[in-house]
């Protein structure tokens, strides 16, 4: 099962909203795949790296991360969010 | 879920002074403790919330860690005579002109991601949106609060 990382700046707003958005689109789609949820500050490439995909309310600059990352802010405006999917889903299915 | 919606005519452009009116109210209402102010205010330095919306609209929705907040509430303060600089959530060396500030404060557990994803809706409605920011105060208190408690 492919595992996800939803990301935000404290882990409290963004990146729940991201998460439960996610999770129900891949409930919908069918795919099995888990969403856990972190702070950036408590990341590292490392925990970056132990995920198959990490989607960001922001833009992550760790070095050393080989694990693909999606900005997801889109999530929350509804903007480009088609192309987040078409990203989350390359990962996933 | 305590529900604030204000305006204010005072000049507001900084980040800080758009958090500063709006988390007063929020102690006002005890909804918090004093320093969730500024631990909001520090967040953004680090993360910022701004968000420009499908309707061009730019607001931005500053929060803090629950360890601070007394109770669920929204603060939401609408700039009237200024737009306050806030950085770009998706890329924070950006930045946009709010004109509307979501001050959330919102404790730990499960209410709270129905609340946020609550208003994520009403931030993707364009309609409502654009009324809202344009609407008579007692207007937007109501229909503010009425989509946000809306338990349907």
């Amino acid at each position: 099962m492919k595992k996800i990382l939803v990301v935000c700046g404290n882990g409290i707003a963004s990146s729940s909203i991201m998460q439960s958005v996610l999770q129900d689109w891949l409930n919908e789609h069918n795919y099995d795949a888990t969403v856990d949820k972190a702070s950036l500050m408590d990341c590292d490439a490392n925990k970056y790296n132990s995920y198959d995909l990490v989607v960001s309310s922001t833009k992550i600059e760790t070095s050393g991360v080989t694990t693909p990352i999606i900005v997801g802010a889109g999530l929350i405006t509804g903007i480009g969010e088609d192309q987040i999917y078409d990203e989350v889903e390359k990962v996933v299915k | 879920m305590d529900i604030q919606v204000t305006d204010t005519s005072e000049e507001i452009t900084t980040t800080s002074e758009a958090i500063q009116k709006s988390g007063s109210i929020l102690l006002e209402h005890e909804d918090i403790q004093k320093d969730y102010i500024n631990a909001c205010i520090s967040r953004e330095k680090d993360f910022p919330t701004g968000l420009v919306l499908s309707n061009g609209m730019c607001i931005a929705m500053p929060h803090g860690k629950s360890a601070l907040v007394k109770k669920d509430a929204i603060s939401v303060v609408r700039l009237k005579n200024s737009t306050a600089d806030f950085g770009r959530m998706d890329d924070k060396a950006k930045g946009i002109q709010v004109s509307l500030v979501f001050n959330l404060a919102l404790t730990s557990g499960n209410k709270h991601l129905k609340v946020l994803r609550k208003l994520m809706s009403v931030f993707q409605n364009e309609e409502f949106m654009n009324q809202f920011a344009k609407a008579d105060i007692e207007d937007a208190q109501k229909e503010f609060e009425s989509v946000m408690n809306d338990n349907g």
